[in-house]
């Protein structure tokens, strides 16, 4: 699938930030700009805690290599700090779920800085070959390790084209309740699932925001009214190793 | 039913009836109460139930997004979780706490948490969703990890 029919996706549901926009005004907004067969009621309902997660969206990031500067870190300080990545001061073998990269193009010697984390990819490679089924894709896009069923064999880790996995491979005491992080177990960028689930973005968007240089947009790529699906229908963008044809959730600008 | 099921259908009956009929053993173990006047279920369902209910729970929770806490882990935690003397959460894993006592007396050994938190988010450092909070919350996780401290000494 290619950009463009990506974005042109009907909309379908709004992202967190859109939703509770609407939940405020529901009741005064015409239906006109939502198309056919969809109730702005129901599209402004946010996802209550007992209700399941729909294929209707696609989780994403877009990230600005412009603005992504060199030598910032906000992001992957906002992930550790978000999931206790404390580590233990051994960086070959401490778990990394967002690393900052520095891209040389070598024609022209242009550096590109950007993160890279988990793809989010439509078609993961980890889930090919996972042997137990651990490796998995949420309905709604969204890559992740069921860390009950996983056995550590840690194929994922060398089928995944973009480094992005862990391993545990020491005993953990200070997990966090919403990320439970176990030794033997393998384990990548969440998306910040358990903030999606409560319609907030990832820790590492906000801290770009933040503290860094405002480079990522979080949001659902199914929405066509969404800010990602609408920067991602009017520049161009690009996925990392587009040559594989996973359909990432990630994708970048300005590279 | 199968021969297994009607085993397994016999002995819970009968825990459940040594269990119900009989004062506290001598060496039955002693946990201290949760919060509140009662359990999210009736008491000797838990006792029988819980890990089906925390099964069920983690598969909603990890495929579905379902966020609800009623029978979430995080919720026995918080529930049960006691403080020390100084007022810190002692991980309800350690000896003698809820979870442990009860899994030692059984002989059953608890794995949730070897990757599981012990004792609520605010245990370990008020971070994250706390706007303008992160410099000071990574100040104290760095504290933490390199104080070397492990966490059991607060059971003490």
């Amino acid at each position: 699938m290619n950009l463009s029919s990506e974005s042109k996706q009907p909309a379908k549901q709004p992202d967190g930030q859109r939703r509770r926009l609407l939940a405020g005004v529901a009741g005064a907004v015409s239906l006109g700009s939502v198309g056919g067969g969809f109730s702005l009621i129901e599209l402004a309902l946010a996802k209550s805690e007992d209700e399941t997660i729909s294929s209707l969206n696609r989780w994403g990031l877009l990230i600005d290599t412009a603005k992504c500067a060199s030598g910032c870190d906000a992001c992957v300080k906002g992930c550790s700090t978000e999931h206790n990545l404390d580590g233990f001061d051994r960086p070959e073998t401490d778990a990394q779920w967002i690393r900052k990269l520095e891209v040389t193009d070598r024609q022209t010697g242009h550096v590109s800085s950007l993160p890279m984390l988990c793809q989010h990819c439509e078609d993961p490679p980890c889930v090919d070959v996972c042997p137990t089924g651990a490796s998995f894709r949420r309905e709604d896009g969204i890559v992740l390790v069921d860390k009950h069923i996983c056995i550590g064999c840690r194929y994922c880790v060398m089928a995944c084209p973009y480094k992005a996995r862990s391993f545990v491979h020491e005993s953990l005491h200070n997990q966090k309740s919403y990320s439970p992080r176990g030794k033997g177990t393998v384990e990548s960028c969440t998306l910040c699932v358990h903030r999606i689930d409560d319609d907030r973005t990832p820790a590492c968007v906000e801290s770009c925001n933040r503290d860094g240089n405002g480079a990522m947009v979080f949001g659902d790529l199914n929405d066509a009214d969404s800010q990602i699906a609408q920067t991602m229908r009017d520049t161009p963008s690009r996925q990392i190793r587009e040559d594989l044809g996973l359909n990432t959730g990630v994708r970048y600008q300005n590279l | 039913m199968s021969a297994g099921r009607l085993i397994l259908l016999g002995v819970c009956m009968v825990t459940a009836l040594v269990s119900a009929n009989t004062p506290a053993a001598a060496d039955a173990p002693v946990f201290p109460r949760g919060k509140g006047e009662q359990c999210v279920e009736p008491t000797q369902i838990m006792r029988k139930n819980h890990m089906e209910f925390l099964v069920h729970q983690r598969d909603d929770t990890v495929y579905q997004g379902v966020r609800t806490t009623k029978h979430s882990l995080k919720n026995c935690v918080d529930c049960h979780v006691q403080k020390n003397s100084a007022g810190q959460f002692i991980p309800i894993d350690a000896p003698g706490q809820f979870c442990q006592s009860c899994h030692e007396f059984a002989s059953v050994k608890l794995d949730c948490f070897e990757c599981h938190a012990t004792m609520p988010d605010e245990g370990h450092a008020k971070l994250g969703n706390i706007p303008g909070n992160m410099e000071s919350g990574a100040a104290t996780l760095t504290a933490h990890a390199f104080s070397k401290k492990p966490f059991n000494d607060a059971a003490q």
